[in-house]
């Protein structure tokens, strides 16, 4: 298994706050990665820094062996990187199929070979029967499992996603876990920020923890929920919101 | 050199005007985010207002001012009230288009109502100027940089040392946090859009003595305003203040050197680097 | 369900229902297709059955819903709100005028000239604007500086015939681009206007017309989603000043003169956009249709408040304000919504009362 992504060093600088500070990262291919933190501790910055929303300050980030340091977003993109919205971003008087189409043209000309990708990729999420459907009508949970069918007709090598389950009821967690797994199997790599702590130490392989903008630990889910400093800064209140 | 110092003296007096106008626009900006179209068309109202007032009791436009303050206000609270208070929250071209629709409105109305006819208010003793050496001051521009600088630290006052003043800061920072705090967010709205339109009419009726009155005369403003409230930064008082000085001055050296016809368009270049350069203005933030 | 066959008031209903429903992709049905072919007919055979000077509404109609076509596939598709359209327009009318008048080049020339100028000119304001992130009101306001820099220019260099304008000679020669009679240019407008409308309905339904409004509805998306934002939004532009260009060339050549202010007033800006808000903005069909209406109300208030002169514009000032407040998503858009609130209404009461309903 290869390298995926790297980030070296990688640090975001906003009119002297430094959200970011130097972050190093190694991805492998076919891996889940979760991100955990607390509020504002720089989890959606290094998503965009990375990404190329906000370029980084400092540091490198080189993915599938190409640097892509100050490359932008839609470069990204067709290199093979997709990402979901921590607030989420419909074309919202779209309808769904049309939403998902435009992740498709990321690989295609032909509108009807696009729709036929979208058609798929709306009935691998779940959602064939809102396929017509005006986003901006549909529930919260929809339109996030929109959002990653959307990003995974772009056909990424590396999914980003950015608190997929915030909001959603226990039974949609469980559907959105499987989901996870089964986009995992078809090949793609995931990094995943993620507050739902149960479900995203069933589904990490590895767990990275920011705080303050650092990188504070590395590991196994097990490994990191036995971390002190985990626990201090993060963990422990998180165990105790969720009595 | 006399030419250069005239030149100065005539710009900024001028520049003083501008600001004035400019703050309005900024003023609404900064509490509504509303792009002010119809700008141009209510300085020519206050023109007008100014010109009535004045022929109908037969005072100086400088006498008839509070009464030109109380209409503007009240046209501009009610603007806000009926139009775009309902936008609030919509999509912004939306208000952009209903303030320019409301300025065609305006501009016509002017036109049905006094016909296009030059209207011009004379203002006795005022029509002479100030000579110092080689150097002359226009009176009445005199005047108006004075009426302007007490009217903008008027509002300054209102804005920094009043309970009115703070709501209308918080609901520019945060509508819904002001909400919560029990601020009526509308109401406030409406009183920042009337102080505003307070602004461009103030500047017309200070225009009235130098300039001839005709339905479109406040419309060689509207752009200008703009172009001071954003090379001031939008919703900026100061650098409305600032950037009206600047762009007075900088149009009459333009007009000095260039000839009146092309001073619109340094000004317009100024605006156009602004905007791609830093379009958060000469005393705004950072761009990001 | 079954008794609809064959029903006449059942069949109207039906084919209304049909005419005015939408997809989001703007597809077309075969009642919508029906009431097209219509209006076209209507419009192909105006010159039998009206006078010269209805024509005259219907060549404005037209010519008003092209140029608001040209806005409607920059503003309305991409949401880039241009302010500014009349830049276009003038530099199209004057780059074949002035070719025409002084240089004697033939105004089918001059035409593909002022298409290319504003298309070049469309570059370098998109450029300013896009690569530097301009946005919604600042976008807007920097379109609108473009413009009114045009104006200034075109008013004090002699060269460019200054304040004074140009004026056309009259000729009947279809080769000097005149169409010879009132019915005539009405089929140029016709043609154009038709080219127009079915490149954007066609466009719709590409990976370019898609990825026109995903910039629209979300950019931010849309870069996530692979898609060069600056790309598209120039490629709009530029179509969208290239169009706008011909809208200019084709009135220089009706009215035979143009002025600065004719050309490049903020007033002609807006009327690029007036009609596509009355109907639609972003819709394939908004700008004929709010053509078709704000037209003949113009005209028929310019005709009655004659002796009031500004009330007709009083007017048109409260159409775009009352249609802005009471149907901003303009007239399509109304309907849409009307008819989800009629069929809701409809599903209520089936619901409560089954019975009633079924009588």
């Amino acid at each position: 298994m290869g390298i995926l992504l790297k980030a070296s060093k990688v640090t975001k600088k906003f009119a002297g706050l430094t959200a970011v500070n130097s972050v190093d990262l190694e991805i492998n291919e076919g891996e889940i990665i979760g991100l955990i933190g607390p509020n504002g501790a720089g989890k959606t910055t290094f998503f965009n820094s990375i990404t190329g929303f906000y370029p980084a300050t400092y540091g490198s980030v080189t993915f599938d062996g190409n640097d892509i340091t100050h490359r932008t977003t839609y470069q990204n993109c067709k290199a093979g990187m997709a990402r979901t919205f921590q607030i989420v971003q419909p074309f919202g008087q779209l309808t769904a199929l049309e939403n998902v189409m435009v992740g498709a043209f990321n690989r295609l000309e032909s509108y009807s070979e696009a729709e036929k990708i979208a058609r798929e990729m709306i009935i691998f999420v779940g959602m064939e029967d809102k396929m017509h459907a005006i986003v901006a009508d549909l529930t919260i949970g929809d339109q996030r499992k929109l959002e990653m069918a959307r990003a995974l007709a772009t056909k990424p090598k590396l999914l980003l996603l950015d608190e997929v389950m915030a909001g959603l009821t226990p039974t949609e967690i469980e559907e959105t876990v499987e989901l996870v797994l089964k986009i995992r199997d078809s090949g793609v790599t995931i990094l995943m920020i993620e507050h739902i702590m149960a479900a995203l130490m069933k589904l990490s392989d590895r767990v990275i923890v920011l705080d303050h903008g650092t990188l504070i630990a590395e590991g196994t889910p097990s490994e990191i929920t036995q971390n002190e400093r985990v626990i201090e800064s993060y963990l422990g209140s998180a165990y105790k919101k969720q009595d | 050199m006399n030419a250069f110092l005239q030149a100065s003296i005539d710009g900024i007096l001028m520049g003083g005007v501008y600001a004035l106008a400019a703050l309005g626009i900024s003023l609404i900006f900064g509490v509504m985010k509303i792009t002010n179209f119809a700008h141009g068309a209510l300085i020519t109202v206050g023109m007008y207002v100014a010109y009535e007032v004045c022929t109908l009791l037969n005072i100086t436009p400088y006498i008839a001012l509070p009464i030109v303050m109380v209409v503007m206000f009240i046209i501009g609270y009610f603007i806000q009230k009926i139009c775009l208070n309902p936008l609030m929250g919509v999509a912004g071209h939306n208000q952009l288009l209903l303030t320019q629709g409301l300025a065609i409105i305006l501009e016509n109305l002017i036109l049905v109502i006094f016909s296009a006819g030059y209207k011009s208010v004379s203002v006795p003793g005022f029509d002479t100027a100030i000579k110092l050496g080689d150097i002359t001051i226009n009176k009445p521009k005199l005047v108006a940089f004075i009426f302007v600088t007490v009217i903008t630290i008027g509002i300054y006052v209102i804005l920094n040392k009043t309970d009115l003043g703070k709501a209308i800061r918080a609901t520019s920072v945060q509508p819904e946090g002001a909400t919560l705090m029990g601020i009526v967010v509308p109401r406030i709205n409406q009183i920042a859009f009337g102080l505003g339109i307070v602004c461009a009419g103030v500047a017309g009726a200070l225009l009235t003595p130098t300039q001839y009155i005709f339905p479109t005369s406040g419309n060689t403003y509207s752009l200008k305003c703009f172009v001071i409230a954003v090379f001031g930064g939008l919703g900026n008082i100061w650098g409305a203040i600032v950037a009206g000085l600047i762009i007075g001055a900088v149009e009459s050296f333009s007009a000095l050197y260039l000839g009146g016809s092309w001073s619109e368009l340094v000004v317009y270049l100024i605006f156009i680097l602004t905007l791609i350069i830093k379009p958060t203005g000469l005393l705004g933030k950072k761009a990001r | 369900m079954q008794t609809e066959k064959n029903n006449t008031p059942n069949f109207l209903g039906n084919f209304l229902k049909k005419a005015t429903s939408s997809t989001s992709n703007g597809k077309l049905n075969i009642p919508q297709l029906i009431v097209i072919g219509v209006a076209c007919l209507a419009v192909l055979l105006a010159p039998t059955y009206l006078s010269n000077y209805r024509l005259n509404l219907v060549i404005t109609i037209l010519t008003s819903a092209f140029f608001a076509q040209c806005w409607n596939l920059m503003s309305g598709y991409t949401g880039q709100f241009s302010f500014g359209h009349a830049a276009f327009f003038g530099l199209g009318a004057y780059t074949s005028s002035i070719l025409y008048v002084d240089f004697g080049v033939n105004p089918w020339i001059g035409l593909v000239c002022g298409m290319a100028v504003a298309g070049i000119v469309a570059a370098i304001i998109g450029y300013l604007s896009f690569h530097y992130n301009l946005k919604g009101d600042y976008f807007a306001l920097a379109t609108m500086a473009f413009c009114e820099i045009f104006r200034v220019i075109f008013k004090n260099t002699d060269f460019l015939h200054g304040a004074s304008g140009v004026s056309i000679k009259f000729s009947k020669d279809i080769g000097l681009m005149q169409f010879g009679s009132k019915a005539g240019f009405m089929y140029a407008a016709f043609v154009l206007l038709a080219l127009l409308t079915f490149g954007m309905y066609k466009i719709r339904r590409t990976k370019m017309g898609l990825y026109f409004v995903a910039i629209r509805e979300n950019e931010d998306a849309a870069k996530a989603l692979g898609i060069n934002a600056f790309k598209y939004k120039m490629i709009a532009l530029i179509a969208s000043a290239m169009f706008s260009a011909v809208a200019g060339t084709f009135y220089a050549q009706y009215y035979l003169y143009i002025d600065p202010n004719i050309c490049f007033e903020s007033a002609v800006s807006v009327s690029s956009i007036t009609p596509c808000i009355i109907g639609g903005v972003g819709t394939v069909f908004g700008p004929i249709i709010g053509a078709a209406i704000l037209e003949p109300i113009s005209e028929f208030t310019n005709a009655a408040l004659s002796n009031f002169v500004g009330l007709n514009m009083v007017v048109y000032g409260l159409i775009l304000v009352v249609v802005i407040m009471v149907m901003p998503k303009g007239l399509i858009g109304l309907v849409q919504d009307l008819k989800v609130k009629f069929m809701k209404k409809k599903k209520d009461k089936k619901s409560k009362s089954p019975v009633e309903a079924e009588g």
